[in-house]
């Protein structure tokens, strides 16, 4: 295991050993964060200052259970990763010197990361849920459904000023942190299906966290489907014109999560975890700092009905595994983590 | 609400584990998702509060709303006035978020009447303590607070304040 997360403190390298083989085969994989943990011993592209950073946070030290790696967790990613904004709100450039709200992802970005000079023009897409941003924002779930659906009803012609109040409510009180998106082009052949595209939509992006079953659905999960170009990336005051903060995410850059799986060291984006196990070729996936939402960026929205098949989960992953060591030339990665799922 | 009745509302799917132990200690519970300390397994990633006003949403002709006012009510009065929680590590930045947290559960639920009144009676009079632990437009309890209440004013006695 080459994480540096894999090694530290005597008593969080037991600990997160211990999590991560804990798995008993058959089971989700997720009540015991076993992926999680296993995430943690393989991450590469955890910097040095941000494991340090993590190690002086208390995060890294032997908890008595998962809940209190969580909430240690949550008081790193608190003070160091998500960050407040200022009386601006949303910054579209971001001081990378600044601590007070630059996140610590974008702090420390690895200099070899290719995909920071991306074709602004590249095409990105996040999955936000309807009722999500009703809530966060506290507006009325009527009134953004409504405004949502006359938005791209009239392929933006009409409905554009309320959506933008609505979802400037919705800015003002977001806070500037890693942001998961995925590439569009590798998704294109999901948003064309004639039906049931808000399914393999979740599937093919690793989104738990959006099922029906879980949140006693029954009509579904409404979704909105934001669309927008690399040019919204907020940029960063540290690179140079022309270039973004785009970077494969890390087990730092968000809460934990057992779809998820850490790229190679030296790709240049992460990839996605299909929970359809559809995974080759892998699709991309990046961080960037919080895109301040628009409605211009509204491309689609829909309503995700299937239950989720926690059944999958290992069979997804090991998969997803397999299928990111042809273009990382690593023929033996995660075999320390996973060797009884692949 | 009894144990047996959050399994039934799931109809034998899996009942995530933090309604469970809601169900046996309310306050606990509500205080750890509220300061990020809980383990809501794969729905780990999303926002805790709009995971809870999920389940609100879904639970809404059980005992959970009353459930969850009474418990919501209870940790604004224990908590008002310590700007460092134990239960957040000590954390300033988490006790803020526990705090807006909080305001936007009051905002979004119009039957937490309890926790509105709570609010209430603690608030406006003192608003030194919410705006002293804010850190900028997106950790703002002082405006979470306001409008939670505005969300649950039900005359003009506010007029002064706003």
């Amino acid at each position: 295991m080459s994480g540096l997360l894999s090694s530290g403190p005597a008593d969080w390298v037991q600990f997160i050993t211990s999590v991560a083989t804990g798995y008993g085969g058959g089971g989700t994989g997720d009540q015991d964060h076993v992926l999680e943990a296993r995430n943690f011993l393989l991450d590469e592209g955890v910097l040095e200052p941000r494991a340090e950073s993590y190690r002086t946070s208390g995060a890294a030290v032997g908890h008595r259970d998962a809940g209190a790696w969580m909430a240690a967790h949550e008081k790193y990613l608190g003070e160091q990763v998500f960050r407040p904004t200022g009386p601006g709100g949303l910054p579209l450039e971001i001081d990378a010197d600044d601590d007070l709200i630059c996140p610590e992802t974008f702090q420390h970005i690895d200099p070899s990361s290719p995909f920071l000079a991306s074709d602004r023009r590249l095409d990105l897409i996040r999955v936000e849920r309807l009722s999500a941003i009703a809530d966060f924002a506290i507006v009325p779930e009527d009134r953004l459904r409504e405004a949502a659906i006359e938005y791209i009803g009239s392929r933006g012609s009409r409905g554009g000023v309320e959506l933008n109040d609505l979802l400037g409510r919705w800015r003002k009180r977001a806070d500037i942190r890693p942001t998961f998106s995925a590439s569009y082009t590798d998704l294109r052949d999901i948003m064309e299906l004639p039906s049931g595209w808000e399914d393999a939509l979740r599937d093919a992006l690793g989104l738990m966290r959006l099922n029906p079953a879980d949140l006693l659905a029954d009509d579904g999960i409404e979704i909105l489907v934001f669309r927008y170009r690399v040019g919204a990336v907020p940029t960063l005051s540290s690179l140079h014109d022309g270039t973004w903060p785009l970077i494969p995410p890390t087990v730092l850059d968000g809460r934990p999560a057992a779809a998820f799986c850490p790229s190679p060291r030296g790709l240049a984006t992460g990839h996605v975890v299909d929970l359809s196990g559809a995974s080759d070729p892998p699709r991309r996936e990046v961080v960037h700092p919080t895109v301040p939402l628009e409605a211009r960026f509204l491309w689609r929205m829909g309503t995700i009905r299937k239950p989720l098949d926690f059944n999958s989960l290992a069979t997804a992953r090991a998969l997803h595994i397999l299928s990111i060591r042809k273009p990382s030339g690593r023929a033996d990665y995660a075999a320390d983590t996973d060797l009884d799922i692949l | 609400m009894v144990e047996s009745s959050i399994r039934d509302l799931f109809q034998g799917r899996r009942v995530p584990a933090w309604l469970l132990s809601f169900d046996q200690k309310p306050d606990v519970a509500l205080e750890d998702l509220l300061t990020g300390g809980t383990d809501l397994e794969h729905l780990q990633p999303e926002e805790p509060t709009v995971v809870l006003l999920g389940w609100l949403r879904g639970f809404a002709r059980s005992s959970f709303p009353q459930m969850l006012d009474a418990a919501l009510a209870g940790w604004v009065r224990r908590s008002w006035g310590d700007p460092a929680l134990r239960s957040a590590g000590g954390s300033s930045a988490l006790t803020a978020v526990a705090w807006v947290g909080a305001g936007t559960l009051i905002a979004r639920a119009r039957s937490f009447e309890r926790s509105a009144q709570a609010l209430r009676e603690l608030f406006p009079e003192d608003r030194t303590f919410l705006r002293t632990i804010g850190e900028g437009p997106a950790r703002d309890p002082e405006g979470s607070a306001w409008l939670a209440l505005a969300e649950h004013q039900q005359d003009r006695s506010l007029l002064d304040q706003w």
